[in-house]
């Protein structure tokens, strides 16, 4: 990610659900499956976030039918993927003690 | 199929917008056509929809559509395309059942929609006045890129400009300020809008009655002065009457004939009448154009051009003075002389220019010859003066 600045979440389920090269409609179904129906996006939310996505190089079309375009991440994206996760990872650990405090 | 139309809000006013399109759908009006104006609906049965507005981002040369893909997108999660106009695209969907979601889930992703339609009313007053800077341009032009002196002369023509037409310049002016007010009003609209957005606030789809009443009142009576001025335009440019000089003068303006010269009227150019009156009548005063061509039993030609304005008083003509001696064929304001004439009350000369004030006429005279000579310099002024225009004040 440029300068590293922070994902938003909806980027980042974006990018978690591209680990499989998928179509606008169908990301938006596994979006939800993977946040556990948490997250509904809209379809203008997603194509502006495909959008910006592919102009700052995370994500690629693989594939072209007459209908629809299939995208998967590039190597960049899969490491903003990997930074991002281990960045959350790290807000969770630090937190580990407010767990601690309610028990 | 029964339709109806609707004006319906500009674009930036895309929650009004949405609002009126679902308002009609409950009555049984679904929208079939969106046009720059109005929308266009077809009878059917009273539905509960839902409609969403997308704004294309135009790119340079090649125009304003939607990305294929986007549509699709849309399209796919049920969201089908109802109407588009230019940059705006109209989405429906059903409101009950297996409603889709919403086009933005979150409401920052709609700024960038926005983009366009800021930059095109932020600039869009611009257009008002390149007319006029063009126009200005032009004065300055003629007047050998002397900014004070073209600043004098623009503003002089203009006065005369008011005189002669006042309900076109009006119009113009009532123009450029509808202009204005609509570029202005769509700027301060889109920001307030984009920063709502930004805030993550979804678009405001509440009714701001009060807001719209008073919107609309400004619009519809700049509107409304447009209309009545246009007409009036219409109705000067119709009523202008253009005919033949009689031998007599007809109106407050003079004849070769009473500067002392005798002859017969002749064509100064092939095709041009030789003597004509031409009378325009507007709000702000009756102004006569003459022109008059006599060759003399000596073979001289002698010609003379008019310009009389019949104001409401003697106040309003002596304000004129300066914007004639300005717009003078030959003569700047600088070179023109004051002269003391029986029967004006103002008079100034410049060679083959003269300016005066009678009563409440105003003249600008223009004739092809002059003399310094005592008894012979400002014949036309001293004609002028001695002239019986009572009928005309």
């Amino acid at each position: 990610m440029p300068d590293a600045q922070p994902m938003t979440e909806a980027m980042y389920y974006v990018l978690l659900a591209l680990r499989t090269p998928a179509h606008g409609y169908g990301l938006l179904g596994r979006i939800r499956e993977i946040s556990g129906g948490r997250l509904e996006m809209g379809p203008g939310t997603l194509y502006g976030i495909l959008t910006r996505l592919k102009k700052e190089g995370l994500i690629e079309l693989a594939a072209e039918d007459e209908r629809r375009k299939t995208y998967a991440l590039t190597e960049s994206g899969r490491r903003a993927l990997l930074e991002e996760y281990a960045r959350l990872s790290r807000l969770v650990r630090d937190g580990a003690a407010l767990k601690e405090e309610e028990t | 199929m029964k339709r109806t139309y609707r004006i319906h809000p500009a674009d930036y006013a895309i929650g009004d917008s949405e609002r009126l399109y679902e308002r009609m759908a409950a009555k049984g009006w679904v929208l079939e056509k969106r046009g720059i104006t109005l929308s266009r609906f077809r009878r059917e049965a009273p539905q509960r929809l839902r409609y969403r507005i997308e704004l294309a981002q135009p790119e340079f040369l090649e125009g304003a559509d939607l990305p294929e893909e986007q549509r699709e997108l849309y399209e796919d999660c049920g969201w089908h395309l109802a109407a588009h106009c230019g940059v705006t695209y109209v989405f429906c969907a059903q409101e009950d059942g297996d409603a889709p979601p919403e086009l933005y889930t979150d409401p920052r992703g709609q700024v960038q929609m926005l983009r366009s339609l800021r930059r095109t009313y932020r600039w869009s007053w611009l257009w008002a006045f390149a007319l006029l800077a063009f126009l200005f341009f032009t004065v300055w032009v003629t007047n050998d890129g002397d900014f004070p002196r073209a600043v004098q002369d623009f503003a002089a023509q203009w006065q005369l400009a008011y005189v002669v037409g006042t309900s076109i310049v009006l119009l113009y002016l009532a123009l450029l300020a509808e202009i204005f007010y609509n570029g202005i009003y769509g700027w301060a609209r889109t920001a307030a809008l984009t920063r709502r957005l930004q805030r993550g606030l979804p678009v405001d789809r509440s009714d701001h009655r009060a807001g719209r009443i008073a919107h609309g009142a400004v619009r519809g009576a700049l509107g409304l002065a447009i209309a009545v001025l246009a007409v009036l335009s219409v109705a000067q440019y119709a009523g202008t009457k253009t005919y033949e000089m009689p031998a007599e003068a007809d109106g407050p303006y003079l004849t070769i004939a009473d500067l002392g010269h005798e002859g017969t009227r002749t064509e100064m150019l092939e095709g041009v009448d030789p003597a004509t009156v031409e009378v325009t009548r507007s709000l702000a005063a009756t102004v006569y154009n003459t022109h008059e061509c006599v060759e003399t039993a000596d073979g001289d030609t002698i010609w003379i051009y008019q310009d009389v304005y019949c104001m409401d008083s003697p106040e309003q003509a002596r304000a004129l003075l300066p914007a004639l001696m300005e717009t003078a064929t030959f003569g700047r304001p600088e070179s023109f002389t004051p002269v003391w004439v029986d029967g004006l009350d103002e008079a100034y000369w410049d060679g083959m220019d003269s300016v005066a004030q009678k009563g409440s006429l105003a003249y600008s005279i223009t004739v092809n010859y002059y003399s310094t000579a005592e008894d012979e310099a400002y014949d036309v002024l001293r004609a002028l003066g001695a002239a019986d225009f009572s009928a005309w004040q």
